[in-house]
């Protein structure tokens, strides 16, 4: 009796660590809090409605994948009016591409954080991107923050208001601060 | 010329269309959206006070040029300012971490009626007046 009762005591140690060791690479966006912006000439904005797949080793990074996919219907410029340009078939056209997505197909560490390859996706054209990113820890609070820049143009994003036929910038910031659990 | 008639007009003009508009504001936070922090009981009653020394100054210009007389023309141009500036309305940005800024104008340009209103509402009670 005494011996199962230790098997059993160290099965349980052993699914406690194994469930532990998990956890530390599969991560999930741990609320509403997140942030995704925009910024250009004379354009910023945010996203919200993020799903993502993050599956993340501090340790052996190039084992991670990354993946995302916002809702284009939550983009919020600030103005109303914008908003609905803004989904309009020269911009996001949201009717029919409703989501911006990111596949990671390399993780790999650098200097300063890390820097996740991949394609990213908006309005069904796909290109390889590199975004840079760091894992920011505070106390038991775990946030990947990034930041990278594309050229919209070549997404086909090429009018920021469709009816005053207004050109897109070249050059849109975008920065990612994603808290995790 | 009694500055004085056209400051009253314009403060108890301000009172009225303050409890109009925030009557109004009140059952749009709880039906419709929330901006309270851009239309509050403060920055509703500083612009309708701006507003309303605005008309009165108008309208004491006009009676200095052409007496009552010239009534009709100043509510024609109040009138078209007032209805201009409602486009102002649906280029403003709002902050980015107030959601639903499509129904801003809902709220706004309603509310930028109210002074004009309230005005109109109390000139006939300063007609005349000395």
């Amino acid at each position: 009796m005494k011996r199962t009762k230790i098997i059993f005591g160290f099965l349980v140690l052993l699914s406690i660590s194994a469930y532990a060791a998990v956890h530390s690479i599969y991560w999930t966006v741990k609320d509403d809090t997140y942030e995704i912006k925009f910024s250009g000439k004379k354009i910023t904005g945010n996203f919200k409605g993020l799903k993502a797949n993050i599956i993340f080793d501090e340790a052996h990074p190039e084992k991670s994948k990354l993946s995302g996919m916002i809702d284009v219907n939550t983009i919020n410029t600030g103005n109303g009016v914008m908003n609905k340009e803004a989904k309009d078939e020269d911009a996001l056209d949201v009717k029919n591409n409703g989501t911006i997505n990111f596949v990671s197909s390399a993780v790999r560490k650098t200097g300063t954080g890390y820097e996740a390859e991949g394609e990213l996706t908006i309005k069904g054209i796909s290109h390889t991107i590199v975004i840079p990113f760091t894992l920011e820890k505070t106390g038991e609070d775990v946030t990947f923050k990034g930041h990278f820049s594309i050229n919209p143009k070549e997404y086909h994003v090429d009018k920021v208001n469709a009816k005053q036929r207004r050109d897109m910038p070249d050059k849109i910031n975008v920065d990612i601060s994603v808290p995790v659990k | 010329m009694n500055w004085k008639k056209f400051l009253i007009h314009a403060l108890c003009s301000t009172i009225i269309s303050c409890v109009a508009a925030l009557i109004f504001n009140s059952f749009y936070h709880a039906w419709v959206a929330d901006f309270s922090r851009i239309i509050n009981s403060v920055s509703i009653f500083a612009v309708y006070l701006f507003m309303n020394l605005f008309y009165s100054f108008a309208y004491m210009i006009g009676e200095m040029w052409k007496g009552e007389k010239s009534h009709p023309w100043v509510n024609v141009v109040l009138a078209i300012l007032t209805f201009a500036s409602i486009f102002f309305m649906f280029l403003v940005r709002l902050p980015l971490d107030i959601p639903n800024p499509e129904l801003f104008p809902g709220l706004a340009v309603p509310l930028l009626l109210f002074p004009l209103i309230g005005f109109y509402t109390l000139l006939p009670f300063f007609k005349g007046m000395k």
